[in-house]
């Protein structure tokens, strides 16, 4: 049963499903995730945001969405898929709230409800099963607009896995683990 | 032989309506040692001398009145029973609100309150005599710290004709108000202000001033405080320095000014800042050559007055006061290595900036980039930095929001056309004029910001920028600035440690002290004659501070308002013949109020509050209080039992449990008579025997009505009860009694409804149990 809390997206008309946010915090607190209660949007994770720069992340808005029982919407936004993982919201946040493990936890949510992955991950999964790796190594900008790569940063060579079908098999097999664990 | 006369009052048909008086009379009658008498009503004057003469004529040295709440009458009948007796030899049955009130058949009600009465005869049978003692109260007061508050306090409690011994760390009285430029809400300047009460501290002949002294060692009682001051050589004379500034031209030595927090450079010898108090150079030895190398001296050589004196020693103080006011004030904290970049020059605190503002201060006034002078284009403010931030201080600062105003306006005024940007998350004005205030800074075009950055980055040129994204405007901006202002969060003084440690009062986890209470003793410590005032208790603004020194001189005036102070001996006592000399009564005592004395642990009358902490923690059973021993709890427990057999003792704390109780009568909300409310002044003081005896004496359960938790009436009162009631429990198991029938209810005072409730649904909840249990 879903409570009635007298609200309405007008933009969408649906209403926010309060029991949603509830088996949300249920999971965060079973997995040790600093629960989204304590934001009081300052802000300051999207200001260090990685994705909002290019792909409009806004990791706060994404914590008062799912505070208010907007948390399906959440599940099924196309942005949060655009978070890099760079835990700077985590490291930074004064709440000690963890928009970036929240975020984890709401896309799998999408995927166990079994709609496909969004077609840049299936291609980081293809790439991480055959080369080891989401990408193959690339330049950076610096702040002044030059290319560099890792040796001109003075960074060492990537190796990658020896044995490549030992690898993408411990993969496949921790995949289905969590799976059957969810 | 002693005799305890009855007195039971018919308050018209409040309780006669209810309860059979005369019948009450038939079955006390039966008791030997009773005088029992009864009046319309008890409380007028005729009921009172009737008192009075039956207990002249029928020889009565104890006294039961049986009628309405204490709350109500307690002390007309203490006044009447002290023209004859002890204050103490008399107790109070409470069959008004406790019985008639809330119960409508007349067999029940005139059950209950024979119990009733039958217990408190019980109860004032073990009554001893409690005497009164005259404490001696020294008509001096230690202040520790002399910025506003410690001022202000100081100068109230000359005024009013105490000794005061103002004892401030630093070379200088004023603390950090004479860092400030100006002061928000008026825009006044601070030191205007400032200055004219720190030379009235200096001239008052009341005041004795002492600076670069700290407080070594606190020892005594409230009334009766030994401190020892150790004060640290200034190797300058203040009344032979005419700070003409010579000593400092030659120093050799040239050090930070810690006064300007590193914006500007001094000398090893300097005059701390203008206009300080005493008006006087100062060495700071650990930059002096001489104390260091043990060469130099210019200064001595140089001064035309003669009053560097490089001979100086160090001199121990020992003072006897009455009572002791902390007032030590805060810092900014330090937020180095985070993402703030502090270590930039040009990123800088609240404080820095008041110096930048000040017309005396290292710029002259002149706002710049510390880097390297410039004037800064771009300015803009960060708030809550290590403020509402569980990595650094989860509190509110307070004061940063107002501030930041100010200074804003300030920097409008100074620079037209300068970008002033002010990134925030709320803008809290809750104060006097603040809003108003508030609303003056938006006319200033001043950029605001919603959001704040996530981290500040610096270029090689050493221009600073950062991201933040603008909840208004709904857009990440990039901000430059060349001169940042961090509101960074505020903290107590550096010397709060040791001040906790000498002064035995508590601080909360912010490293803030706690007060006696937030609401109604916020400048008392929980001890006696230590009080507290101005930032020492959190982040403040001046007025609030000037406010609290007014409150915490008015209590100090009270405690010192005569030499000697009366005081009711109803409080704990140590049997020295029992007592192990464990400590722990002295350890757990909220209150300070338990010292060593001659070899054997005391309780110190004045500061004791019989909240019973030390009865029930005792571990041998050596503590007593000497207005409810064990012994009357015991009597009144048995006494309401041998009466009324199957009853649920309902132990109720005086503040919240017992007055909703009494709520509950006012109001008229029935409950079952069974439920006999017995009253403590804290629910502490119950020890597991009087959580496990009551059963074996026919009692169906045992209710604790104490107040909430989050009221600290007595510290961390239903922590330890539940520690106690843990401990009863597991007796209770072990003798195969159902250890669920203790319950502990957190009730406030108002909630009569709430009692009726909960003991509505334990008696029955306890009552269908009990006849399945042989």
């Amino acid at each position: 049963m879903t409570e009635d809390l007298s609200i309405t997206d007008l933009f969408s008309m649906s209403k926010p499903v309060k029991t949603d946010t509830r088996s949300l915090e249920k999971q965060l607190r079973i997995l040790g995730i600093g629960s989204p209660d304590l934001c009081f949007q300052c802000s300051k994770c999207t200001s260090g945001c990685e994705a909002m720069k290019l792909l409009e992340l806004e990791p706060h808005s994404v914590m008062a969405s799912v505070k208010s029982g907007f948390v399906q919407e959440m599940v099924n936004s196309d942005v949060l898929w655009s978070c890099i993982g760079c835990y700077k919201c985590k490291e930074r946040c004064p709440q000690n709230v963890s928009p970036v493990e929240i975020m984890y936890v709401l896309k799998n949510w999408y995927v166990a409800s079994g709609k496909p992955i969004p077609g840049d991950y299936q291609m980081m999964l293809q790439n991480m099963m055959t080369k080891g790796f989401i990408q193959e190594n690339k330049e950076i900008l610096d702040d002044e607009g030059i290319s560099k790569d890792r040796g001109a940063l003075c960074l060492p060579d990537i190796g990658g896995p020896q044995d490549m079908n030992k690898f993408s098999l411990i993969i496949s097999r921790i995949a289905v683990e969590k799976l059957e664990s969810d | 032989m002693s005799k305890i006369g009855v007195f039971i009052c018919h308050c018209g048909d409040n309780i006669a309506g209810t309860v059979d008086v005369g019948k009450l009379k038939d079955y006390l009658s039966n008791i030997d040692d009773l005088v029992i008498t009864d009046h319309m009503f008890l409380c007028s004057e005729a009921g009172q001398e009737q008192i009075v003469r039956t207990i002249d004529s029928k020889d009565i040295d104890r006294v039961v009145i049986a009628s309405c709440s204490p709350m109500h009458h307690e002390d007309i009948f203490q006044n009447c029973i002290k023209r004859r007796l002890n204050p103490f030899m008399w107790e109070m049955a409470n069959i008004r609100e406790h019985c008639s009130w809330v119960h409508s058949n007349k067999e029940e009600g005139t059950e209950k309150a024979l119990s009733l009465i039958k217990g408190a005869i019980e109860k004032v049978r073990y009554q001893e005599p409690i005497d009164t003692a005259v404490v001696p109260i020294k008509q001096e007061v230690l202040v520790i710290g002399g910025g506003i508050s410690g001022m202000h306090a100081s100068l109230e409690m000359a005024d009013k004709g105490s000794k005061v011994h103002l004892v401030e760390r630093g070379p200088s009285i004023g603390g950090n108000m004479t860092r400030l430029g100006r002061t928000f809400p008026t825009d006044d300047c601070a030191m205007c202000t400032v200055s004219p009460i720190m030379n009235k501290v200096k001239a008052h002949p009341m005041i004795e001033l002492l600076t670069l002294s700290e407080v070594e060692e606190m020892s005594g009682t409230p009334g009766d405080f030994k401190a020892i001051i150790r004060k640290h050589p200034r190797y300058v004379d203040p009344d032979r320095c005419t700070s003409c500034g010579l000593c400092v031209q030659k120093c050799p030595v040239t050090i930070d000014n810690e006064f300007d927090l590193g914006l500007g450079k001094t000398k090893a010898i300097h005059i701390p800042f203008e206009s300080c108090v005493p008006n006087s150079t100062y060495i700071q030895e650990r930059s002096c050559l001489r104390f260091q190398k043990g060469v130099c001296g210019i200064c001595e050589k140089v001064c035309p007055a003669g009053a560097v004196d490089l001979g100086q020693k160090e001199q121990v103080i020992e003072l006897t006061v009455g009572a002791v006011i902390v007032s030590t004030g805060y810092r900014q904290r330090d937020m180095s290595g985070t993402e703030y970049n502090m270590e930039h020059p040009n990123v800088i605190t609240g404080l820095q900036l008041e110096r930048m503002i000040t017309p005396s201060g290292p710029t002259g006034g002149k706002i710049i980039c510390p880097s390297d002078g410039r004037i800064p284009k771009n300015i803009t403010f960060v708030q809550c930095v290590g403020s509402r931030d569980r990595r650094h201080n989860s509190y509110c600062s307070n004061i940063c929001c107002m501030y930041t105003a100010k200074n804003s306006k300030i920097i409008r005024a100074k620079m037209p056309d300068a970008n002033i940007n002010v990134c925030y998350i709320d803008i809290r004005a809750p104060g006097k004029m603040y809003e108003e205030y508030y609303a003056t800074m938006r006319e200033n075009n001043i950029k605001m910001i919603m959001g704040i950055p996530s981290e500040i980055m610096d270029r090689p040129d050493g221009s600073l920028y950062f991201d933040v994204f603008d909840k208004a405007t709904k857009k990440l901006l990039r901000v430059d600035s060349d001169l940042i202002i961090m509101a960074t969060s505020i903290e107590p003084s550096s010397g709060m440690e040791s001040i906790l440690r000498m002064l035995h009062i508590p601080a909360g986890e912010e490293g803030f002290l706690i007060p006696r209470h937030v609401k109604i003793a916020p400048v008392d410590t929980p001890t006696e004659g230590i009080f507290t005032a101005g930032t020492s208790l959190g982040p403040k603004a001046i007025q609030e501070c000037i406010t609290d020194a007014g409150a915490v001189a008015s209590r100090v005036a009270t405690l010192l308002k005569s030499n000697t102070k009366s005081v009711y001996l109803d409080t704990a006592v140590i049997d020295p013949e029992r007592c192990t000399e464990c400590g722990i009564c002295q350890r757990e005592c909220n209150y300070n109020a338990i010292t060593m004395d001659g070899g054997k642990f005391k309780v110190v009358d004045l500061s004791c509050r019989s909240c019973g902490k030390c009865v029930s923690i005792c571990p041998a059973g050596a503590i007593t209080l000497r207005s409810l021993s064990a012994k009357q709890i015991k009597g009144l427990v048995g006494g309401i039992l041998s009466v009324a057999p199957g009853s649920v003792i309902a132990y109720s704390t005086s503040a919240c449990g017992y007055m909703a109780a009494d709520i509950a009568g006012t109001s008229r909300k029935e409950y079952p008579p069974d439920i006999k409310i017995i009253k403590l002044t804290c629910a502490c003081q119950l020890t597991v025997e009087d959580l496990v005896d009551p059963f074996e004496m026919g009692a169906n359960g045992i209710l604790i009505l104490s107040c909430p938790e989050a009221l600290h009436h007595y510290v961390d009162e239903v922590k330890f009860t539940k520690e106690t009631i843990g401990k009863a429990k597991d007796v209770l198991r072990k003798k195969g009694i159902d250890p669920d029938r203790i319950r502990l209810v957190e009730i406030v005072s108002p909630d009569g409804a709430k009692l009726q409730k909960v003991s509505t649904e334990l008696s029955e909840a306890w009552k269908e149990t009990a006849e399945v249990v042989p």
